[in-house]
């Protein structure tokens, strides 16, 4: 069976939003803390986002739905930006432009979707799944970064960061750094073509 | 290509492009408003945890003090305050300023006074263990914002908030 979200996504707006969110976990300091800021942008901002379109769609605004999508994501960031500010100030101030980054996949995904005949509730069961896939890898990916590269765990406080020290040198400090989260990347993606490949040979026997 | 549309239509479209903006722009400013003392205060908090884990004796204490608004395009990803200490008696100030390291972006924060310059004091929201590591990593990141900050203080022109 057919995956319902890659049907309903062209090809163009899936590698683009894959490319972005690994852009943003890439730039982004490897710290589990950032991650989950990361994810909760990602999941939040696409269903507000798909509400906002429907909201769009029973105006019947047409002409300029894309700049209000734009508009949208745009406002939303710098609200969300915000928020973060009263709540982790010093996390706000490290990230400021990386929280863009998922927008721009956002954007991405809302611009390029299929959704000539939509109602609500399928474009959220389109959109909401493909991002919390995303936000998933987010974290995982993360994860990896702040255990290995840093030795640590982080996670979000009121006023800043509770960080938990497993080991003072931490095994694989290259992680920590970008050249590593590329590499870490790139295993990642390795791996998964591997397992793929595996299961579709399994499967065809 | 030129849209066809009537003016009635185009009517319409204004209006709720209006309205968008308008909303939208509203309540980012409300909670800009709402989010800026706390924000202030809560960096303050962080770089004085900062400033006295380096101190040996609780008589050396920083207090971090007013923000100081810079008028500059930096004052988005720098933040400047008053600082004082009971042994640095002169004019003190502390950046906070978010670095492009080795590991991404993390603030880093400088001690200045017109006398000394600006000194490296260390980066915030990484523990001990890795602090080391990410100093070795950005050393030439720190030399160039070490002589950002003490051009743009040496001559700088800033407001109290």
């Amino acid at each position: 069976m057919a995956n319902p979200i890659t049907q309903r996504l062209s090809n163009r707006a899936v590698a683009m939003h894959m490319s972005v969110t690994a852009a943003a976990c890439i730039v982004s300091p490897g710290r589990l803390v950032v991650a989950f800021v990361l994810a909760a942008e990602e999941v939040i901002l696409s269903t507000l986002c798909a509400l906002f379109i429907s909201l769009l769609d029973t105006l019947e605004v047409k002409q300029i739905k894309e700049s209000c999508i734009c508009l949208f994501v745009v406002m939303f960031v710098i609200l969300y930006k915000e928020i973060l500010s009263a709540w982790m100030p010093a996390v706000a101030l490290q990230l400021s432009f990386v929280l863009f980054l998922p927008a721009i996949s956002t954007f991405s995904t809302a611009f390029l979707i299929d959704d000539k005949s939509d109602n609500l509730l399928t474009r959220l069961s389109a959109v909401i799944p493909a991002h919390l896939v995303f936000a998933f890898y987010i974290i995982i990916f993360c994860a990896i970064r702040d255990i290995i590269g840093f030795g640590t765990i982080t996670l979000p406080k009121m006023g800043g960061v509770m960080e938990i020290v497993l080991c003072k040198n931490a095994p694989g400090s290259f992680l920590a750094t970008i050249p590593g989260a590329l590499m870490l990347s790139a295993l990642i993606l390795a791996s998964f073509l591997v397992i793929e490949h595996w299961y579709f040979s399994v499967k065809g026997r | 290509m030129a849209l066809k549309i009537d003016a009635a239509e185009s009517g319409r479209i204004l209006t709720v492009m209006t309205l968008i903006i308008a909303s939208f722009f509203l309540l980012d400013l409300l909670f800009i408003y709402l989010t800026r003392a706390r924000y202030n205060n809560g960096l303050a908090d962080s770089i004085e945890e900062v400033l006295n884990s380096t101190i040996k004796s609780e008589n050396e204490k920083y207090f971090v003090g007013d923000r100081v608004q810079l008028r500059s395009m930096l004052d988005t990803s720098c933040a400047l305050y008053k600082v004082q200490s009971a042994v640095d008696k002169d004019d003190l100030f502390v950046v906070v300023a978010r670095i492009a390291t080795y590991a991404g972006p993390f603030p880093a924060v400088f001690l200045y006074n017109s006398d000394s310059g600006a000194r490296f004091v260390s980066f915030m929201n990484i523990s001990n263990s890795n602090k080391d590591m990410l100093n070795r990593l950005s050393q030439s990141q720190l030399h160039y914002w070490k002589a950002r900050v003490e051009k743009m203080l040496g001559g700088a022109t800033w407001q109290t908030q």
